[in-house]
């Protein structure tokens, strides 16, 4: 199969997405597709998180998973977490970004708990 | 003894996976019960057990990804849900009996009750998996848990009838006064226990936190054929022993320190000594596994960082939140008094039930060229993995089927 | 306007006559300038048909060959599956209607780049 290729269902959803220097940003929980691009319809950009997971579940599930996350938010805005695809450096096994921790947002959750509970035991 | 330290993950992971509190319990009711008629289905599951984990090292090592990424990948996340949540149910399970066996080897040295040592052993517990270095935790723990070869010892002082045991071992057959089912029901506790997939789940996130790369598939698979081979002799070994003392008085082993009699007729005290210290690791190795299991399993399914892809505590919190969580549930659980072997027998039980769900997916990424390059599956692991996917398939269609009929092996 | 790549998989795909044409099992996509560039990852189509399982394990594809067993059972299941390029098809309510002639759809493996 040719290389420029790519499945996105099996070759790119649900695949781990890290930094430049390894760390764990999250998986690749949907794409969103920028229909109107000059030249036809392109991956503008990964979406990550809960947000974007409790979209794919059905019913209450979806409507629970979605919900919590947004809570979490400070700002009030429920869109996903997303990830311009054009910090996107390769996709293999793992897609990688160009760029290191300290440029990305972290996660809701992961962010509150840093604050509110791991981050006050000692030695963490 | 760098090269002996290379294999210390394959020997912690397989000592945790096979002579865990319930394995420990459910060879020695096993060899007393049916002598060595069941023993066939150990050396199957260690096959089975070394084939697959060699799928998930080698997996690990060339794409630096664990069981658990590789089975939302493949499942989708719907499926892969419905593992997580088994899993998560069946780790915790097990992490409770476990924390309950630690605490009976102390008893059994102490002669205080388990129940007030549970505490003392769920923060010891903690302070493990938040500070120590994983190398550590896997060179300590996997090798102090080789004490356990007491027990080959004691077989071989026990001087039994090889030839005859050999032979009863090949020949298995149903002892009088014992139910097919019955003895189909704990075939399957020794089949699930050798391939419980708390063991791949641990092995595939262990050889990630160690930066395997294509070198490493050489110590990929000397972890594999020394560790699973180690933790099988043992496990056979303890079954031998009670098939060779506790079978002809009619013993029914309910309590790990009938477990040990042999040992105390063939070695004495030292030997005790020995099986205390080798049971302490073992159960104690196997809560850690099944606890970080439990936080695997969760941070893998949903991308959170894990492990050494996070320097401090504080940059896996939902990790560290998890294990914390986790680990408490197992506690009051465990406070509960609810009689540990009975637990792992259950959740040994139930893994065979969800064996499916997480080697399916393990088969299918091992053999992605895609993913794999010039490493993936040959013809020789792929026929044996199919035979074992066949197995897999068939042991989780009547496992349940079996306990309600068998009512738990009763 | 954006959609997600999740609106599409697993719709329901009829030919223009209203006829079944299986679902939307996954996307291709294909490269078309280095990563980093806005428009590096364009959506060449979608892959329709039944048996979906087998195309996400990719027993669609080149890349799986074995085990035997799988890859008898599962590239059964996924021999029907038809490549429609974005071009051919329209997205009307919950659903993906193809306005190319079945004759003039192949299968992913067929394709060439």
């Amino acid at each position: 199969m040719a290389d420029n290729v790519l499945y996105a269902g099996r070759q790119l959803l649900d695949r781990q997405i890290a930094t430049v220097e390894g760390r764990s940003v999250g998986k690749v929980d949907d794409l969103e597709i920028d229909v109107d691009h000059p030249g036809g319809p392109v991956v503008s950009a990964l979406l990550t998180g809960q947000i974007a997971l409790g979209a794919r579940f059905f019913g209450r599930m979806s409507v629970w998973v979605t919900s919590t996350a947004q809570r979490l938010r400070e700002t009030g805005d429920t869109s996903p977490r997303r990830i311009d695809v054009r910090l996107v450096s390769s996709v293999a096994a793992t897609v990688t970004l160009r760029v290191p921790h300290g440029d990305l947002e972290p996660a809701d959750l992961e962010r509150w708990l840093a604050e509110h509970f791991i981050g006050r035991i000692p030695g963490a | 003894m760098k090269k002996l330290l290379q294999v210390a993950l394959g020997v912690l992971t397989a000592i945790g996976g096979f002579v865990d509190i319930g394995d420990f319990v459910t060879s020695s009711v096993v060899g007393a019960r049916f002598g060595m008629g069941l023993a066939w289905v150990l050396v199957v599951g260690t096959v089975g057990i070394i084939v697959y984990a060699e799928m998930c090292g080698r997996v690990a090592a060339l794409t630096k990804r664990a069981v658990f990424d590789v089975v939302r990948e493949r499942l989708g996340v719907r499926f892969a849900l419905v593992n997580l949540s088994a899993s998560y149910f069946i780790n915790l399970l097990t992490l409770t009996a476990e924390l309950a066996g630690v605490a009976i080897a102390i008893q059994l040295a102490t002669s205080v009750n388990y129940l007030l040592w549970i505490p003392l052993v769920g923060l010891v517990l903690w302070l493990v998996v938040w500070k120590l270095p994983f190398e550590v935790m896997e060179n300590s723990f996997g090798l102090l848990g080789l004490a356990l070869l007491v027990f080959v010892i004691s077989l071989w002082k026990l001087g039994p009838d090889w030839s005859a045991m050999l032979d009863h071992a090949v020949h298995p057959a149903v002892p009088s006064g014992e139910g097919r089912p019955t003895w189909w029901y704990y075939g399957i506790a020794l089949f699930g226990s050798a391939m419980t997939p708390y063991e791949v789940f641990f092995f595939s996130s262990g050889a990630v936190e160690e930066r395997w790369g294509r070198q490493d598939l050489m110590t990929n698979r000397l972890n594999v054929f020394i560790g699973f081979p180690l933790g099988a002799v043992i496990s056979l070994s303890i079954m031998a022993c009670s098939a060779l003392v506790l079978g002809p008085l009619h013993v029914q082993v309910s309590h790990v320190s009938q477990v040990g009699l042999p040992v105390a007729l063939a070695v004495g005290k030292l030997g005790i000594a020995a099986m205390l210290v080798g049971f302490f690791a073992a159960t104690f190795g196997a809560s850690l596994e099944t606890l970080l299991s439990a936080g695997y399993v969760f941070a893998q399914y949903f991308g959170w960082p894990w492990g050494k892809a996070a320097p401090r505590p504080r940059e896996a919190s939902r990790f560290q939140t998890l294990l914390l969580l986790t680990l408490f549930a197992a506690m009051a659980l465990a406070l509960t008094t609810l009689d540990p072997v009975k637990v792992t027998e259950y959740s040994v039980v139930l893994s065979a039930a969800a064996l499916p769900l997480t080697y399916f997916p393990i088969l299918v990424i091992a053999n992605d060229r895609g993913y794999m390059g010039d490493q993936a599956n040959g013809w020789f692991s792929n026929t044996i993995a199919t035979v074992y996917l066949i197995i897999i398939g068939v042991v989780a269609l009547v496992t349940l089927p079996l306990m309600l009929a068998t009512k738990a092996g009763m | 306007m954006t959609m997600r790549i999740t609106d599409l998989v697993g719709k329901p795909v009829v030919d223009a006559e209203g006829g079944s044409l299986g679902k939307v099992h996954d996307v291709r996509l294909v490269r078309q300038a280095p990563y980093g560039e806005s428009g590096a990852l364009r959506v060449d189509g979608i892959i329709a048909g039944k048996g979906g399982i087998a195309v996400r394990l990719g027993y669609a594809s080149a890349d799986l060959t074995g085990p035997w067993l799988l890859k008898v059972v599962l590239g059964r299941m996924s021999r029907h599956a038809l490549f429609v390029p974005w071009s051919a098809f329209s997205i009307e309510h919950d659903r993906l209607v193809v306005h190319a002639g079945r004759a003039s759809l192949r299968h992913p493996r067929e394709l060439t780049s």
